[in-house]
């Protein structure tokens, strides 16, 4: 098997094993893409770690990691406008933090065409929504391409590449979850050189005078026509794309259409499908016992729409079901071409509000396809129950060690039971679990701060003449992402807030990606803008730190931060154990660490497990706590925390 | 022929590294192979799932429906349970019998493994001890691969050679402690 970064440059072709993010990668080498950003969010993070895989001398593109969505966009909308073909790559919910820009790409002359690469993630597997992006691309008429699998997110994302510089403008390429992480044998084209060195900078770069791009007042109008006449070429290619395929079906019983019991003939019956439920379609269809098997329109160009297509597959069916994951996108718009076009197809779309949650997983397609039409999806036979339902949900929780939890536990302690926190995005997110159960709301990245206030201003009084004390979390990758403006505006509007600032050195919960104050970049060592520093320059003076294993001294300083006013932070840190513990492990000579229980020392109060709550702590039938060694690292972050001082090292404790 | 192959088990613990060892095997035997994997919050001790699929045609989702699946490889006990559903009737489950006890409501682990021994063609082993055993703790999840060596469809050399290849930046011994717990694993399930 060939390492990664040297499967990613091979000149000839060749197929490999590999997952659909790292297969993008090979279709920006292929295409001569020459700069590529992205703010790291699953499902995407694994195109940075293929980019990475590259050595940084045989890179043929930039790659920066940017502080959030709209920057990376913006960066890459500037190389873009000046001839440079790019890419930006981030999560479904980044489209939100990038649209103020994102939504105006259309009205741009982007000579070197960008595309955006969206990880949206039906099925909420790492994100706070499952939002359906396919609604921006028509509001900013954008054209977006969609594949269903990792052999055509590659493909896909070559022909959105050549779209983009064609036509000047913006692409999206819209992948869910698992196409971003299936794997399976992928057949790479040959590296062109001859091409490559013809697609540079062919659109020529940015001119000072002619390229002016001002969308102001009347200017817009001339600017928003070529966009939507620009959709209107482009539905002219979507028609004839090798991105759509019409696969036909299978009579039942030889060439004839069955014949009904009443005699006449059966329905002809086609679906139209699009990205991932593809495939789950074609399970269903290749389980089903049916003899007949319908026609099948499987979209790659979802917007614009390819509508003479569409209309001649309603005109030769007499029932249309359409099969989209979340929100009935491609079926409002297809409803709407049948009226126009007076057709009289039975268009079969969503037929509840089940259809629009969650992913169109093989199981869940076989199902829908069994409600439509029972008589070509029969349902399987129901089977007996298993004994499944003793196995409880096992949640994402901060790891054994995690500074955080240490700081959570000590920022409880300082606070009343009336005082609110407000939760950000991050790994501290999971502190709203029990037992710690900080963080009480939350909405999307950064905006604690700004909730914070409001709560603030709201300020209910409490019994005793007292105003309800309002603080909020803040991890250090979120404080550069989108808590700038807010912090600003807390500081600039007098609100009585405390930031905890959660600082552990890194963007852990995607995957350990450098940010501002690390003192590194994607490509190595870069000037540190450390948090404090920043804090400082924005005003802040009522700046506490501590580090978050030093529980007593934590929530002693959150304790004296609670009662001023004003805007106040309270940095508690400590360096993400995870990213130390691997660290660790690596080196030679590693001994493992445990804590471990003084059983005579024990009264059996529980702390660890009830109130600290570290996964390393587990009560066994007599009442006793055990120690899970394959947990438990040693840290001693817990021994502050028994009432009783029964948690002591264990060999070669810390 | 179809052989789907659900993988299950908490964060940390090889279950991808397996996956892509098996899935290796089966390219060299001439099999298309399809796997899905759920990044994201897994090292954080929540549960991994990796679907397999090996098919001597194409495959189309990497997502396996449920009630069809031919092996279940479970790196912990209770969470075999919680992918039950996904199992075809004849399927085989080959489980570590070792608990990540790191939730509260774990349930009573003896009940768990009765659950586990209650159903057909299920074979539970403690995989940790026999890894140690091997030379190496951390084998566990070669020892359930080489209990599941003569469920799969193609010699269990070809899994040898797949192991060989996955580990040889490591060096010999590394190499030599898997094959170990492999064959440890095989021996189990003779």
């Amino acid at each position: 098997m060939k390492r990664l970064g040297d499967m990613l440059l091979e000149p000839g072709a060749f197929s490999e094993i590999a997952i659909g993010n790292a297969a993008l990668v090979r279709a920006m080498v292929e295409s001569g893409v020459e700069i590529v950003t992205s703010y790291p969010g699953s499902p995407t993070p694994e195109i940075a770690e293929a980019i990475r895989s590259i050595p940084a001398e045989r890179r043929p593109f930039r790659f920066e990691f940017s502080t959030n969505e709209k920057v990376a966009t913006e960066v890459a909308f500037g190389a873009a406008l000046d001839g440079r073909t790019s890419v930006v790559f981030f999560k479904s919910v980044g489209l939100n933090v990038a649209a103020d820009s994102f939504v105006q790409l259309p009205l741009m002359d982007i000579a070197g065409g960008m595309v955006i690469i969206l990880g949206d993630d039906p099925g909420a597997n790492s994100s706070q929504n499952e939002q359906d992006n396919r609604h921006y691309a028509l509001m900013s008429y954008m054209p977006l391409l969609e594949p269903a699998s990792a052999q055509e997110a590659y493909e896909t994302l070559k022909v959105a590449i050549r779209t983009a510089r064609a036509h000047r403008t913006a692409v999206i390429l819209r992948l869910t979850t698992h196409v971003c992480h299936m794997k399976g044998l992928i057949s790479f084209a040959a590296l062109d050189k001859q091409a490559l060195a013809g697609s540079h900078n062919s659109g020529g770069g940015f001119l000072p005078v002619a390229s002016e791009c001002i969308p102001i007042a009347a200017a817009v109008f001339p600017m928003k026509r070529r966009a939507l006449e620009r959709l209107a070429e482009l539905r002219l290619e979507a028609d004839a794309s090798a991105l759509n395929s019409l696969m036909p079906g299978a009579a039942a019983r030889g060439p004839g259409r069955i014949q009904a019991q009443g005699g006449s003939p059966a329905p002809r019956r086609g679906i139209i499908v699009a990205g991932l439920p593809w495939l789950s379609l074609r399970d269903a269809m290749e389980a089903s016992a049916a003899e007949g098997r319908p026609d099948v329109l499987k979209l790659g160009w979802i917007h614009p729409l390819p509508t003479g297509l569409i209309a001649r597959f309603l005109a030769d069916h007499d029932e249309v079901k359409i099969l989209e994951e979340l929100d009935p996108v491609i079926e409002t718009q297809v409803k709407a071409l049948a009226f126009d076009a007076g057709l009289h197809t039975r268009i079969l779309g969503k037929a509840g509000i089940e259809e629009e949650l969650g992913e169109h997983t093989p199981t869940k397609v076989a199902a829908i396809m069994s409600d439509a039409w029972p008589d070509l999806f029969p349902m399987p036979a129901a089977r007996p129950a298993l004994p499944g339902r003793m196995a409880p949900s096992r949640p994402a929780q901060l790891c054994p060690g995690c500074g955080h939890r240490s700081a959570f536990f000590a920022v409880k302690a300082a606070l009343g039971k009336d005082d609110i926190t407000v939760a950000d995005i991050g790994c501290h997110t999971l502190g709203h679990l029990p037992p710690l159960r900080m963080g009480r709301v939350l909405l999307s990245m950064g905006h604690a701060v700004s909730t914070a206030s409001g709560l603030a201003l709201s300020g209910r009084d409490l019994p005793g003449g007292r105003k309800r004390r309002i603080a909020f979390f803040m991890g250090d990758s979120t404080f550069f992402h989108a808590a700038l403006p807010g912090i600003v505006n807390a500081v600039y509007n007098s609100h009585d807030v405390l930031m905890i600032l959660m600082e552990n050195g890194t963007t852990a919960m995607t995957g350990h990606q450098d940010h501002p104050a690390a003192g590194r970049n994607f490509n190595g060592p870069a000037a540190a803008i450390p948090v404090r520093k920043a804090l400082e320059g924005l005003g802040v003076d009522n700046i506490r730190e501590v580090d978050a294993y030093k529980q007593d001294e934590l929530a002693a300083a959150v304790r004296s931060a609670l009662d001023e006013t004003g805007f106040r932070v309270v940095i508690a840190k400590h360096p993400c154990m995870l990213k130390f513990t691997k660290a660790a492990r690596r080196r030679p000579g590693f001994k493992p660490r445990h804590v471990t229980i003084d059983q005579a020392a024990c009264t059996k109060a529980h702390a660890c497990v009830s109130l600290f709550g570290c996964p390393s702590f587990q009560v066994v039938k007599d009442g006793r706590v055990s120690v899970e060694r394959e947990l438990c690292i040693g840290d001693g972050s817990c021994k502050q925390t028994c009432p009783s001082g029964a948690i002591i090292d264990g060999e070669g404790g810390f | 022929m179809k052989y789907d192959i659900v993988l299950c088990g908490v964060g940390g613990q090889g279950g991808i590294s397996v996956s892509v060892i098996i899935a290796q095997a089966a390219m060299a035997e001439g099999l298309q192979v399809k796997q899905s994997e759920v990044h994201g919050m897994a090292q954080r001790g929540g549960e991994v799932l990796a679907h397999l699929r090996l098919s001597d045609g194409r495959i189309a989702s990497p997502l396996i429906p449920e009630g069809t699946a031919r092996l279940l490889l479970a790196f912990e006990p209770m969470e075999a349970l919680r992918y039950l559903p996904w199992l075809a009737a004849d399927a085989t489950i080959v489980a570590a019998s070792e608990p990540v006890r790191n939730i509260p409501n774990y349930p009573d682990l003896a009940a768990v493994l009765a659950g586990l021994r209650s159903l057909p063609n299920c074979l539970v082993l403690d995989a940790d001890s026999m890894a140690k055993e091997a030379g190496n703790a951390r084998a566990a999840n070669m020892v359930l691969v080489g209990a599941a060596a003569k469920h799969l469809p193609f010699p269990a050399s070809r899994l040898e050679q797949a192991i060989e290849a996955s580990f040889a930046r490591k060096g010999e011994a590394v190499v030599a402690a898997n094959i170990k717990a492999f064959r440890h694993g095989q021996e189990a399930n003779r």
